[in-house]
């Protein structure tokens, strides 16, 4: 089963005084259950934008979303909701609630709210202490610990790593993969910190200026694609079709390529998740290969 | 939908809404004073003016200044019974005010004999509340809350200036009129604020 399937999702935002008009375009893609899906994607892609429309916070104009099992227009949804752990890429507590305030706010939401768990992410934050007074870090882990401690089935996570330092964005992956300890739970994550996701995920989908360009598997992904680091006459030895994308630079040719296409003799290493946005995004080649 | 009401609950506390408490205190203090030695409401009509705007910008933007409105659609209720819940917050709220008019009226009252036309003003000034809570809960739902805070505000501005352009003129029949005015813009502004709101782009 899949805990998210997203079916040809369109939506539009028009240009106005304020804002440039935006698309997000027929997006489709799922989630199986007991994965972690990674999204990554440049600012403005629409991966909050998407978010945002799985979570029902905006409204989709065409397409089907289902999470869990339900469809996120139907009035079930409002049930499903309590299988799912929500974080979202901004502050949105009132400063004024401390965290014992959204204990008892929580505990009277989810049915199976556990506080224990709670005030354990919590770690040695003063729950007395109002929202407005923590520091990015503390405001980043309180929605965190309220996702993680409802049993949710799934968690899906707008950049809850942003401007945290290593230190606490290590705790955060920490908590993420001990939640997927269990059976049939699922993750969506966003993040422009792709070592993090690295780290974390089974899946990872790729959105740019609101198209959705590949959604792999990370394993079978790194495995299948390298960097050759080589001269114009190398690469012309590879096949065009394989190859996803070229820099040049003054030092030579760098280009991502599928492993199977490059032959003996060429210098290769291993992509990684940055690699293999960056010459998907900008390393455009006529005729050559999409992941 | 009971963790909703228990986050309205907890903008109830004294340390939360000092400011309110003062305001709606002082509402009836000058009701009573007004009642009692002046013909002059404009100080009761200033007060009240200054309960509606802090009520429509509290319960309407409290949720947008926050992002809270955005997070809370993701907790397991619906937008309706997160509009539901808004309304009710606002109608606990009101009572707080009207039970500060009334009961300084009846104070005033007991002290220098029933007055009809106080007791029409008062009813007046208490539907112009309702009305423009209900019409600012609507744009509010459609537009956003700074809007429908604006849109509240403006409605009892100029209720009230009317209001007291006319004092103590009106006759019994322009109370009944304003209670049924008040009654229906509040009881169509549920189901269309919901159906907006259900609709909205948060």
């Amino acid at each position: 089963m899949n805990a998210l399937e997203v079916k040809n999702i369109y939506k539009s935002y028009k240009k106005t005084k304020r804002a440039e008009g935006f698309e997000l375009k027929n997006i489709s893609f799922s989630l199986p259950s007991g994965c972690v899906m990674g999204l990554i994607g440049e600012n403005g892609a629409g991966k909050s934008t998407l978010i945002k429309l799985i979570c029902g916070i905006a409204r989709a104009d065409g397409g089907e979303i289902t999470v869990l099992g339900t469809e996120n227009t139907s009035r079930k949804f409002t049930f499903t909701k309590r299988d799912m752990g929500v974080v979202l890429d901004y502050p949105c507590f009132p400063t004024k609630f401390t965290a014992n305030d959204i204990n008892r706010i929580m505990r009277r939401a989810y049915t199976d709210w556990n506080e224990n768990i709670f005030f354990k992410c919590l770690g040695t934050i003063d729950t007395d202490l109002k929202y407005g007074s923590y520091s990015k870090g503390m405001k980043a882990l309180l929605p965190i610990a309220v996702a993680m401690s409802h049993n949710a089935k799934l968690l899906i996570m707008d950049e809850p790593t942003s401007g945290l330092d290593p230190i606490v964005r290590d705790e955060i992956l920490d908590m993420i993969n001990e939640f997927t300890r269990e059976e049939n739970r699922s993750v969506l994550i966003s993040s422009h910190i792709l070592s993090d996701l690295e780290k974390a995920c089974d899946y990872i989908a790729y959105i740019s200026r609101g198209e959705l360009k590949f959604c792999e598997e990370k394993d079978d992904m790194l495995d299948k694609l390298v960097i050759v680091k080589c001269g114009e006459d190398e690469l012309n030895v590879i096949d065009r079709r394989k190859v996803i994308g070229v820099r040049k630079s003054d030092f030579g040719i760098e280009a991502l390529a599928y492993r199977n296409a490059v032959t003996g003799g060429i210098h290769c290493e291993k992509a990684t998740i940055e690699d293999i946005m960056i010459y998907t995004a900008k390393g455009d080649l006529e005729g050559g290969a999409r992941i | 939908m009971k963790g909703l009401l228990f986050c309205s609950a907890l903008s109830w506390r004294p340390k939360s809404a000092r400011l309110w408490y003062v305001l709606v205190i002082l509402l009836g203090l000058l009701n009573y004073a007004f009642g009692v030695f002046s013909d002059n409401g404009f100080a009761v009509a200033f007060i009240l003016f200054y309960c509606t705007a802090s009520l429509n910008g509290g319960v309407m933007m409290f949720g947008e200044r926050y992002n809270w409105n955005k997070y809370i659609v993701t907790l397991p209720v619906s937008r309706k019974q997160i509009i539901l819940c808004q309304h009710i917050e606002t109608a606990a709220y009101e009572l707080c005010i009207y039970m500060s008019l009334v009961l300084s009226s009846v104070a005033a009252m007991a002290w220098k004999g029933a007055d009809a036309a106080e007791i029409v003003y008062d009813v007046i000034l208490i539907s112009v509340i309702i009305i423009s809570i209900s019409v600012s809960h609507m744009v509010s739902a459609a537009f956003g809350g700074r809007i429908g805070q604006r849109c509240g505000v403006l409605i009892s501005v100029c209720a009230i200036v009317s209001i007291l352009q006319s004092i103590y003129d009106f006759p019994v029949e322009c109370a009944v009129c304003c209670i049924i005015a008040a009654v229906i813009i509040r009881a169509v502004s549920i189901p269309v604020s919901t159906k907006l709101y259900g609709k909205k782009d948060l």
